[in-house]
């Protein structure tokens, strides 16, 4: 057992964690941030993404203690004072999303492409979505709320 | 018949509506089935083969029993006596089907299409 210091939406944790605890977990069983969703569990589906220090990771792809010291953000910190992030607004106007599964990951992979990349092209939005699976087949929606809010 | 009185033409009609359920998705506050967690419930993992099209010539589960909290750990043999034949289906199985579930079993007489009409006639 390790102890890991991690910062989640703005709220500091210290935690016992195992080597072989994936960060996805520690954020659903530990802290019940159950927004981060496994779809997949090998890295494939970009369901579980999140942000590590201002960066899109998959956290199924990542082990807790890796993460020790970091800033996590997750879906549920996105929101500010109860008003949608712009992007979370897209989604919506846009109709990016239909079950609604894989929203959490395409919001903060597009969230990462955003702060890497302020005015994205629609190729610059479709490669940073590489990652991230959506099986409503809502992408041409998604990119259009990412176009939006890039813009 | 006229329309209602209170129905605009085209409001509805050729305009997106809002969806009212995207709130909760998107601030992933969704209840799936998941998150959800009931007194006494286990999880069950299925480990499956590795390999394609291979043998198999022994499934150890004892590593897997020594594990704290592991309540149970069963081999494909241990519960062979469980079903009452080799293809546990809940409908009919297609011949698609039937020949993926026989992907692991090889005849070199060349068989199998009389195989597969053996137990398509059990099926049906």
């Amino acid at each position: 057992v390790r102890n890991v210091s991690l910062t989640v939406n703005d709220v500091p944790y210290e935690l016992e964690l195992e080597p072989r605890e994936l960060l996805v977990y520690v954020l659903r069983e530990r802290l019940g941030l159950n927004g981060t969703v496994v779809g997949c569990d090998t890295s494939s589906c970009g369901a579980c993404t999140v942000l590590l220090d201002g960066e899109s990771v998959k956290s199924c792809t990542v082990l807790g203690v890796q993460a020790d010291g970091g800033t996590i953000t997750t879906i549920e910190g996105l929101a500010e004072n109860g008003s949608l992030h712009p992007l979370q607004e897209s989604f919506h106007q846009h109709h990016a999303l239909q079950c609604g599964y894989c929203t959490s990951g395409m919001v903060l992979a597009a969230a990462s492409l955003l702060a890497e990349n302020p005015s994205p092209t629609g190729d610059e939005i479709r490669h940073a979505l590489e990652g991230n699976i959506c099986r409503c087949t809502g992408y041409q929606n998604i990119v259009d709320a990412i176009e939006a809010v890039a813009r | 018949m006229s329309a209602p009185a209170e129905v605009e033409v085209g409001r509805i009609v050729g305009t997106p509506v809002e969806r009212k359920e995207d709130k909760k998705l998107l601030q992933g506050q969704a209840q799936w089935v998941d998150n959800m967690r009931q007194p006494g419930m286990v999880f069950l993992g299925v480990v499956r083969s590795p390999y394609a099209n291979a043998r198999i010539t022994k499934v150890n589960v004892d590593p897997a029993l020594a594990h704290a909290g592991v309540v149970a750990a069963w081999s494909g043999a241990d519960i062979a006596d469980e079903w009452q034949g080799s293809l546990p289906c809940a409908w009919i199985p297609t011949e698609d089907q039937i020949r993926h579930a026989l992907e692991g079993n090889i005849c070199r007489c060349t068989g199998y299409q009389n195989i597969v009409d053996a137990i398509e006639a059990v099926a049906r």
